[in-house]
């Protein structure tokens, strides 16, 4: 080292980067004196010699220390030293920097085993008052490792954190089970704590993930206890088929989809979802759309002594949006009041006086809120209890938790009780061992989404406000199978909930064995295998008198369905591992492998309709029974490798292959190989650049492919039985069966995705600011769908390859820590999510394909459009300007209400343009206070009972009815099939039952706008402090509140959320339909949380 | 130890997966891979009554007929498009299935079989080119053919006629070891009525033609009635009907459940024409056949029908109802003797032999009027009732003064029935029943989307708009 002229203090650093001392000095001692030095190859103590001659420092070697001392600072510290004999008192100076020589800012020092502490500023600086001599500081930084340093009798500190790589080579669970850094990793990945999950007590644990994982969309269904949501990761990738992740519990493969319910979300520890099919890969087909792997807790943190712990939280839940209608019109048609109306297109309900209702009785006018007024309060009680312990051989959990749920529609409940155990256990000599057992048994005690007029709820939104629908009796006072309602073609509410039920009873069992051997410390034998059983057993009875057939004189109809489904899986998975460091340069690792997937379900379906009497809910009751029964086989076998190679901890690539042999595919296209590659590079390690800045950055990029196998059974067209028309069959001792209408390529090929994924894990400021961002495209090609082909060929549907879903989306996670001081602590954590998803190719001339359809509307795939898209009846525009065409014909039946275009086509997309949301946690000493809120734009919902809601009068928007208005657009006529455009449209008319009745057919109508923004959650919790605890024998102990769906910002009719999931919407990839779904709770609750 | 660790997994893998076992794993057990024959007749004979001439498609016909209203308060001409998908559906899928009973039957030599598989397709493509026109047919069924072409309907025609002749010769057969019984149920197996039956429809199909060559098929068709059902306790009518919500007539259980067919103005004016005073009640069909509101018989008004499927629902707020519909054991007539009598009056009257036509026509109407209450066993016409409706002036106006009118009036009121696709093949044939929805009269159904969206040589200037029109009439159509 050669300086001229330079300040003391740089002086100093470059010395302690040269050598191992670090210089310690007070206050008093002048750094910023410039100095002239020459210290080439002399020793330490010349150069530190001649650095303080002539001053009045002197210096010291103190193991690695060396402590500078001026005569002024002695004489100071000896005046301090009285004062503080009388104060106790004295002040702390120091700097914190890294191992690179640069400030940490904003680290946490504070006093041990006290609350008392500071943070550093922009320089690294912090000053702190502290009293006694035997005092230990604590410095501490997220990324770094916490340093305690003993003050005695030294004022000021410069301390060096050493950067812990644990922190930024987090590990986290990939496929099988296999742990791995994150800076290895060359795709994307996103962990979420198990804590996460439970914070507002909802116990599905799907629902947990909404807006918590950047890329993962997750769409409720409806407020119905029971109805767990769809998860989907990237969009989607099949047309027709499952879009749906695979799930993989503690290593192994589980039924997912509905199933995700008998999880509990307390026995989770992370969850960790692999996005891209790179990420994927080694599970092969079947993780075409992604994995969620869940982690349960082993016991492994706890050490020692056995922790007992205990949490219980206790919510309760109201309804949540509700759609605007009207509270002025009363039932009739046209302005005239009729009793037996099923409109609310009735005179205004102040301008009526005393009238004759449908029951023969007098009544006074009144206005009811009817949808509101059917909701009661539910509740929800969790309450978990684990048992862990750690011990020589091992660490074991063992889990308990129940939940008990009642709903917001009266007689509807939900329970679930959870055992669970998972331990980890070293038997002999390289042998280690872990088992993972569950068992939960949920009941789901709900009523089911029914189609038209024998739907439900309808009533509740459609009935008018003139009706007194709680008020009065839902049955006839001799015949509480006679129900009394407005509509007599249409169920009663309250008689529904009070007469009708779904039972659902499912019992389940899954867990696995793993066994690794190791040969000698990198080649390891793996095996695990694994099982998963379940048995849901059913009853739904529609009693006498139900819906649209029952409502005769005497009630007739009626129905009560008992089914079974029950599902195995088995997974055997064995693998040899081989892991080894080389030159401390490289690093690689390498499984090879074999799995084996058999899943097997069966169901069993009794219907007994046309009861004979009410309240017996029996096939015995029944007069028609029709049974049908279905099995379910598949297996997958997978050969597979995967190989990691990394560069002295800065450059990684891995590769991986894995061949499926799949039992649902023709036999010669049965077999399929399929590759990933991907390559990540620490680009702060590789490029020197200042870490003032970027302290850490990776980049990554993948690309792989993976394949999808079609539907069940592919080796034969046979024939089924049918009943054409509803004919049922047996009868008269005849069957009928059909041809299956369903024909099968003989050159079916597995659908191919290709994926290319490239991103970026930048981290700033010390860690204080995180982006992740990744970019993706996924190509799926050869989709296997069951093709619509002319019927006039003979069969409806051929499965074969045809179509190209195309996705490509941005995924952006945000961490910032905007302000940390030692007792407060601001996070703030976004996640964007936006994909465009486009149909390519249709198979042949196909233009389009229906994905789910009824009455109201179509959900479909059409090429060149968006997939999922909205297919149906439109307004005709006006090709120029694209407004809506008014008739403007006198003489036509529509004169000035707008036209029906001639030909149905794609009219929306329930797609959104983007998903965010924005987590903030803050936490000041023992309270913490986090709260999510969650903005969706874009995208649309149908919503027939926005239809159903015009056409009747009931919605708030046919409030102006009687206004004369002129509606924004062009008028127009329609002349030998030509549209003539004459202008904009003057034409003056009421939007009355006349006008809504002619645009409630047209489908366009019922799209509503889907985007929100909703307060998801918020939870405040206090931290029992141990000055407290410490007398007892908790360990600790925190109490929190919480909220959730707190409110709820929206244009659409709606809640934009619910979703019809069951009859024709059963696909999950046809979401974004509402038929009078039940909404959303909001939901209040509070719990406790004790560890002993 | 290690070894032989290995080596069973080695084992194990090799062999979970080979072909065969994949293949056991997936055969199909939810389906079969042969059907017999008794399992396949019963679906044609059922699909056609359920889904042909009772699913969605039938019951627009009614409104399109202007037989009945729609009174769901929008015009069911504002989308022809929606109405014809379930017919075009069923009838390819249930053609089909004809296909393979004839191929299983010829192989069997079961010629029963085969000839109530033609016949039935005989019935389905006529229905189809009846209501659509043009329909794949040549290339339809051919599983290289992914887009069969359209055929003209009139050269179907002469393949329909071809292939009833040919169901009459294997009826002809003698008999054979497999023979249908129960699971015929039409006919429980009896030849001789299959015979006659499809000699009515050839009568029906050259009574269809006569626009085209009015002579030659009058002849024809008298022909076929000769050898044709003697008396209504032949017809081929559907039967197995219960009163229960399942297995019941289907047009009945539609109205049942959403009850959006009204009485139409077509009915109702064809009533009333034959009335001195102008009452509809003159013909006592209207008592049994429609319900009163508010004593009154009161028709809705095609095309701008107010919503009228409230309550009360199955008798109308605002326009009579079917009382036909509320019947759930009503049966399903497919072809009639009383049909067969009106397609004599017919062909006589285009022979010129009025009197002869009229004095069939007298006994076609008075057993229409025995039918009248086929529905509903209950509500029988006395035999007083027929006779002071006959005796109406107009009813019976003498063979000087009969007119097609006569006819064809009662031949629709006739097809009230449960037939309302020969009701519109009569209104189109003659052009003589007064159309009253101001959107017109539709000639033809568009093809439904499920083939436009599928089939690339469908043809697509047959459309919402372009069915109006004089060119899309159908090529037997006045």
């Amino acid at each position: 080292m050669k300086q001229d002229n330079m300040e003391l203090q740089k002086v100093l650093n470059e010395i302690e980067k040269q050598t191992d001392y670090l210089f310690v000095y007070d206050k008093y001692v002048n750094v910023n004196r410039k100095v002239s030095i020459n210290s080439n190859k002399r020793p330490l103590k010349e150069v530190l010699g001649e650095l303080f001659e002539g001053t009045n420092v002197k210096y010291s070697l103190d193991g690695n220390y060396i402590v500078l001392s001026s005569t002024e600072s002695k004489n100071n510290e000896r005046n301090e030293k009285i004062s503080l004999t009388a104060q106790q008192e004295k002040k702390i100076t120091g700097t914190v920097k890294d191992e690179k020589g640069e400030p940490v800012i904003g680290a946490n020092v504070v006093v041990k085993g006290t609350t008392s502490g500071t943070v550093t500023d922009i320089n690294g600086n912090f000053s702190l008052l502290i009293i006694g001599t035997n005092v230990i500081l604590e410095i501490s930084f997220v990324g770094y490792v916490t340093q305690d340093v003993s003050i005695g009798t030294k004022t000021k500190l410069n301390i060096l954190l050493a950067e812990n790589s644990k922190v930024l080579d987090e590990v986290v669970v990939t496929s099988f089970g296999i742990r791995k850094t994150m800076k290895q990793l060359t795709y994307s990945t996103q962990e979420l704590k198990g804590d996460e999950m439970t914070k507002t007590g909802n116990p599905n644990v799907l629902s947990n993930l909404q807006g918590k994982i950047a890329g993962v969309s997750v769409s409720l269904n409806s407020g119905m206890l029971g109805k767990g949501p769809d998860i989907k990761i990237r969009g989607s990738r099949s047309l027709t088929g499952d879009n749906r992740p695979l799930y993989v519990v503690d290593g192994m493969p589980i039924s997912g989809g509905d199933r995700t319910a008998d999880l509990n979300p307390n026995d989770i520890e992370t969850i960790n979802i692999l996005k891209g099919p790179a990420a994927s890969a080694l599970y092969g087909l079947r993780a075409s759309n992604g994995v969620v792997i869940i982690t349960t807790k082993s016991g492994s943190g706890t050490k020692g002594k056995p922790t007992i712990e205990l949490t219980s939280n206790y919510s309760f839940e109201k309804i949540g949006m509700l759609p605007d209608t009207q509270m002025e019109f009363a039932q009739g048609n046209n302005g005239v009041f009729n009793a037996n109306a099923i409109y609310a297109w009735g005179p205004r309900i102040s301008t009526m006086s005393t009238y004759i209702n449908q029951l023969g009785e007098m009544e006074e006018p009144g206005v009811y809120d009817n949808d509101k007024d059917f909701f009661q309060t539910g509740s929800t009680w969790n309450s978990n209890l684990t048992f862990s312990n750690n011990s020589d051989i091992g660490h074991y959990l063992f889990g308990i938790g129940r939940s008990d749920q009642t709903g917001i529609v009266p007689n509807t409940s939900m329970e679930r009780t959870n055992f669970k155990f998972n331990g980890t256990f070293k038997l002999i000599k390289n042998l280690s061992s872990s088992l993972s057992i569950n068992y939960s048994e949920v009941n789901i005690h709900d009523l089911p989404e029914l189609a038209g007029n024998q739907n439900i709820f309808r009533g509740l939104m459609e009935t008018p406000p003139s009706y007194n629908l709680k008020g009065k009796p839902y049955a006839k006072a001799d015949d509480p199978y006679a129900q009394i309602f407005y509509r007599a073609t249409q169920n009663n509410p309250y008689w529904i909930v009070n007469n009708c039920f779904r039972k659902n009873k499912t019992k389940r069992t899954f867990g696995n064995i793993y066994l690794k051997y190791d040969f000698n410390a990198f080649l390891s034998l793996n095996y695990r295998i694994g099982i998963d059983h379940y048995d849901t057993s059913g009853n739904q009875f529609l009693e006498l008198g139900m819906g649209d057939v029952g409502r005769t004189n005497p009630p007739s109809g009626g129905s009560y369905t008992i089914s079974n489904n029950a599902s195995d899986i088995i997974n055997s998975n064995a693998y040899l591992s081989f892991n080894k460091t080389i030159n401390n340069d490289w690093s690689i690792d390498f499984i090879v492998g074999n799995e084996l997937y058999d899943s097997r379900s069966k169901s069993l379906t009794s219907v007994g309709s046309n009861l004979i009497q009410g309240n017996w809910p029996n096939l015995g009751n029944a007069t028609d029974i029709t049974s049908s029964n279905y099995e379910y086989k598949q297996r997958i076998v997978g050969f597979y490798a995967n190989a990691n190679i990394g560069w002295k901890n800065k450059l990684f690539l891995n590769g991986s292959g894995r061949n499926d042999i799949v039992s649902n595919m023709p036999s010669k296209n049965r077999s399929f190989f399929y590759p990933s590659l991907g390559l990540s590079g620490i680009v702060t390690e590789l490029i020197p650049i200042t870490k003032k800045l970027l302290s850490y950055g990776k980049v990554r990029t993948t690309i792989a492919e993976v394949g999808q196998a079609g539907s069940m059974y592919v080796n034969s067209r046979g024939f089924v039985k049918t009943n054409p028309g509803g004919y049922t069959f047996p009868y008269l001792g005849l069957t009928s069966w059909t041809q299956s209408s369903t024909r099968i390529s003989p050159n079916l090929k597995p659908q191919n995705t290709k994926s290319i994924e490239i991103g970026t894990d930048l981290r700033f400021f010390n860690n204080r600011v995180g982006i992740d961002y990744t970019y993706y495209i996924n190509n799926s090609d050869g989709q296997i769908f069951e093709v619509p082909v002319p019927i006039t060929t003979g069969a409806s549907t051929e499965i074969s390859n045809g179509g190209q879903l195309k996705s490509y989306g941005h995924e952006i996670m945000l961490n910032l820590i905007p302000i940390q001081t030692h007792n407060f602590k601001w996070e703030f954590n976004t996640n964007f999510n936006t994909y465009s998803n486009k149909v390519k190719k249709l198979y042949g001339s196909t233009e389009r394909i229906t994905i789910g359809a009824s009455d109201v509307i179509s959900v479909v795939a059409e090429k060149g459009q968006t997939f999922p898209s909205f297919y149906g009846s439109a307004y005709l525009r006006d090709p120029e300007s694209g407004e809506i065409i008014y008739e403007s014909n006198p003489n036509k039946q529509d004169y000035g209400k707008p036209l029906k275009a001639p030909q149905n086509k794609v009219i929306g997309t329930p797609k959104p343009d983007f998903e965010i949301s924005f987590i903030n946690s803050f936490s000041y000493k023992d309270f913490s206070l986090s709260f999510q809120l969650d903005w969706k734009r874009g995208g649309q919902i149908f919503s027939q009972s926005y239809i159903e809601g015009i056409r009747r009068g009931a919605a708030g928007i046919t409030r102006d009815r009687e206004e004369l208005t002129i509606p924004d657009g062009k008028k127009g006529t329609v002349v030998d099939g030509i549209l003539q455009v004459v202008g904009d449209n003057d034409t003056q008319i009421k939007k009355d039952m006349s006008f809504y009745s002619n645009v409630y057919s047209v489908q366009e109508t019922g799209l509503q706008d889907a985007s929100y923004l909703r307060l998801r959650e918020v939870n405040f919790s206090y931290n029992i402090p141990q000055k407290i605890l410490s007398k007892t024998f908790i360990k600790n102990a925190s109490i929190f509140v919480t909220g959730r769906n707190l409110f709820l910002i929206t244009d659409s009719y709606v809640d934009p959320e619910v979703n019809m999931s069951e009859g024709s919407f059963q696909s999950t990839n046809s979401q974004g339909v509402e038929i009078s779904q039940i909404p959303q709770s909001r939901s209040y609750g509070f719990g406790i949380n004790v560890k002993f | 130890m290690k070894k032989t660790i290995l080596y069973l997994f080695l084992i194990y893998f090799c062999f979970s997966c080979t072909d065969g076992i994949m293949d056991k794993i997936d055969t199909n057990p939810n389906q079969v891979t042969e059907a017999p024959l008794k399992t396949l007749l019963p679906k044609v004979q059922t699909s056609l009554i359920m889904n042909i001439l009772g699913g969605g498609t039938p019951r627009c016909i009614y409104y399109v007929s202007e037989q009945n209203g729609y009174v769901n308060g929008t015009n069911i001409l504002d989308s022809p498009k929606d109405i014809g998908g379930s017919l075009w559906q069923s009838a390819y899928l249930d053609l089909n299935d004809l296909l393979i009973i004839k191929k299983n039957a010829i192989q069997s030599e079961a010629w029963t079989y085969v000839g109530i598989a033609d016949l039935l397709s005989a019935i389905n493509y006529m229905i189809l080119c009846d209501n659509f026109g043009d329909i794949p047919y040549s290339e339809a069924f051919k599983s290289d053919i992914s887009n069969p072409k359209f055929d003209s309907a009139e050269s179907i025609y002469s393949k329909i006629d071809e292939t009833i002749d040919e169901a009459i010769s294997y009826f002809a057969k003698p008999i054979s070891t497999i023979e249908p019984k129960n699971d015929d149920m039409f006919y429980a197996g009896d030849k001789q009525l299959w015979i006659k039956s499809a000699y009515a429809l050839k009568a029906r199909l050259y009574n269809r033609l006569a626009n085209k060559d009015p002579q030659r098929y009058a002849n024809k068709a008298l022909d076929a009635i000769q050898k044709s059902f003697t008396s209504s306790s032949e017809d081929m009518i559907f039967t197995k009907f219960i009163n229960s919500t399942q297995n019941s007539n289907p047009l009945s259980a539609y109205q049942l459940v959403q009850p959006l067919s009204s009485m139409g103005s077509g009915i109702y004016k064809t009533m009333i024409y034959f009335s001195n005073q102008n009452n509809v009640e003159d013909d006592p069909r209207t008592a049994i056949w429609f319900t009163r509101v508010n004593g009154q018989i009161i028709p809705a008004p095609n095309g701008t029908e107010k919503p009228d499927f409230g309550e009360p629902r199955l008798d109308g707020a605002i326009y009579s109802k079917p009382a036909i519909l509320k019947i759930r054991t009503a049966p399903m007539s497919v072809l009639t003797h009383t049909e067969l009598k009106f397609i004599e009056a017919e062909s006589r009257l285009r022979l010129g032999q009025n009197e002869v036509a009229y004095n069939v026509y007298l006994d076609a109407v008075r057993e229409a009027l025995k039918q009248a209450s086929n529905f509903n066993s209950s509500v029988k016409l006395s035999d007083s009732a027929i006779e002071t409706y006959m005796n109406l002036q107009n009813v019976s106006p003498g063979y000087d003064k009969f007119s097609s009118t006569h006819l064809v009036y009662q031949k629709y009121i006739y097809h009230y029935q449960c037939q309302p696709y020969e009701a519109y093949n009569d209104i189109r044939q003659w052009d003589m029943v007064p159309i009253t929805n101001p959107k017109g009269r539709i000639n033809r159904l568009p093809y439904p989307d499920i083939e436009l969206s599928r089939n690339s040589n469908a043809p697509t200037d047959i459309n919402d708009y372009t069915v109006f029109d004089n060119n899309t009439k159908l090529f037997w159509a006045k």
